[in-house]
């Protein structure tokens, strides 16, 4: 352990609830130089002096996306990480975000877990705690604000109209953790148990979405399976919310509306049981498709990012796949497969 | 400022609320009821066109919006010769982006409706002061010049007349912004400018 400059250290690791260490280069190689009781407590015993990818790599503690835990050294941001090893599965916590925190100017620096709650990472998707972070409280924000606004001027009015308002943004407030929630948490939060009728469901979407002058246009009978109701709902609205917002060329041209979008929702043909939904926007450029999936993917500054993310989620915990192309008119169409059909 | 109760409608300060969601623009127009005239516009085009149309003094802008983003709007504003001023209220934690943007005033939603509407009255009193000099300016020469010709002369003189109407203007604006406040006004007139 090194002399304890308390003044030029601004990170104590003793001071850190969680696992910590303090690490330290010499020949561009970390070495490990002192550790907290919560790090042995929690990952097992180390001997300082050793290079931390190589002991990380003995007590099981290795990032969940990359290969080395050389690059979590090297990450500016937190990194997921599991822990394997015996001492974590006695101390019941596996899985942390790391962060190395700069402590000193000769490189000194200290490597820091925090638990991420939640077991049972099987379904639950790679979503950042930030982007969670604001998603929470850039959109929740609105309709906290509208509800005070309303329920103030209820109160003082005495007008149910105000009051219907503060119903109206509690409703939305509520979508907006669930829809967090599908995307953050496992498999409880979507329950296919009910026998779905998925152009029902469709169309009644596509009425709940702001659709301007855009149109619906069902062309065939979508198939009728076992899912959950509520959330196949929210994957038509996102989708229609995604095409209405991004098939028309925008607003701001003088000519009004003159361009509105057409959505088309329909089975897929040959032996591929699903639907297809499709629009006759401007389409999604092909390099970007891969990404259109991930959270916090959004064309402009507007959109959380989540939309499309929540589609893929709740189309994965159904066992459906869903895919992205080009429709015959140049527009977006998503295609959604494996779903089996049950008679109505 | 009065609470507005005994006020025609046109006497009062006059905020264009900008928020691409209906329901917050209604909300904070709800707010800022009794205090000013309120409009909303549901979008930054909607609201250029609105301060193109109205003479507006305080706009309170959200800066996330689809097509033209309360950013843009901001800078339009300045670039253009609006001359209100400008509240952002938005959901947005500001970052040093906010650094070069011309805004006024800054409201992190959500806001309490005290803190809305002491920002909205803070903004009317500033500016009104600033409409105030403005007037003070303008209403000097109109008198001196009433003052030293006659009317016949005067009523022939073209900017003469543009002089008076803008000093008309501006002593209705100063008065709505600063109400009770526009005493000054009353001092203005007791100087003596021409020699006796």
């Amino acid at each position: 352990m090194t002399g304890d400059g308390a003044d030029a250290d601004p990170i104590r690791i003793e001071r850190w609830p969680d696992p910590a260490c303090r690490f330290g280069f010499e020949d561009g190689t970390a070495l490990l130089r002192a550790v907290n009781d919560p790090f042995e407590a929690t990952f097992g015993p180390v001997t300082a002096g050793q290079p931390v990818a190589a002991a990380m790599a003995d007590l099981g503690v290795t990032p969940v996306s990359t290969d080395g835990f050389e690059a979590v050294l090297s990450s500016d941001g937190p990194v997921r990480v599991r822990a394997d090893g015996d001492a974590a599965a006695d101390s019941g916590a596996k899985r942390y975000l790391a962060r190395v925190v700069p402590s000193d100017p000769d490189g000194e620096a200290v490597l820091a877990f925090v638990p991420r709650p939640g077991e049972g990472d099987e379904g639950s998707v790679d979503i950042d705690v930030d982007h969670v972070a604001s998603v929470v409280s850039h959109d929740l924000r609105n309709p906290l604000d509208v509800a005070t606004a309303r329920l103030r001027a209820g109160r003082e009015t005495g007008d149910d109209d105000h009051f219907e308002r503060v119903a109206a943004a509690h409703d939305r407030m509520e979508r907006i953790i669930r829809d967090v929630l599908t995307l953050a948490r496992g498999r409880d939060v979507v329950d296919p148990d009910e026998t779905v009728a998925l152009d029902v469901v469709a169309e009644d979407a596509w009425e709940t979405v702001e659709t301007a002058d855009a149109t619906l246009t069902v062309d065939g009978s979508l198939p009728t399976t076992t899912a959950d109701a509520d959330r196949v709902g929210r994957l038509f609205e996102n989708l229609f919310r995604n095409a209405v917002e991004h098939g028309s060329t925008g607003p701001d041209e003088a000519t009004e509306s003159t361009d509105a979008v057409t959505v088309t929702v329909g089975p897929l043909g040959g032996t591929r049981t699903g639907f297809y939904v499709e629009d006759d926007g401007p389409g999604i450029p092909e390099t970007d498709r891969e990404r259109v999936f991930e959270p916090g993917y959004s064309t402009d500054d507007h959109g959380t990012g989540l939309g499309l993310a929540i589609v893929a989620r709740i189309a994965a915990l159904h066992g459906w796949s869903i895919a992205v192309g080009e429709s015959t008119s140049g527009g977006v169409r998503f295609e959604v497969t494996g779903i089996e059909p049950e008679s109505p | 400022m009065g609470d507005g109760t005994d006020e025609a409608e046109e006497d009062r300060p006059r905020a264009l609320v900008v928020d691409d969601e209906r329901e917050v623009a209604d909300a904070y127009a709800l707010r800022l009821r009794g205090l000013c005239e309120v409009e909303t516009a549901y979008g930054g085009e909607d609201a250029l066109r609105a301060v193109e149309d109205h003479e507006f003094d305080v706009v309170l802008l959200d800066r996330h919006m689809p097509g033209l983003s309360g950013d843009e709007v901001l800078e339009r504003l300045d670039e253009g010769d609006f001359d209100g001023r400008v509240i952002m209220v938005t959901a947005i934690d500001p970052g040093f982006d906010v650094l070069d943007m011309p805004f006024d005033d800054y409201l992190c939603k959500p806001v309490d409706r005290e803190d809305v509407r002491a920002a909205v009255t803070h903004q009317c009193t500033v500016l009104g002061y600033e409409v105030l000099g403005d007037y003070f300016g303008v209403e000097s020469k109109r008198r001196v010049v009433e003052a030293e010709l006659s009317a016949e002369e005067r009523a022939s003189h073209e900017e003469f007349g543009e002089l008076q109407a803008t000093a008309e203007r501006l002593e209705r604006r100063a008065r709505r912004l600063l109400g009770d406040a526009a005493d000054a006004l009353d001092d203005f007139d007791a100087i003596g400018r021409e020699s006796e």
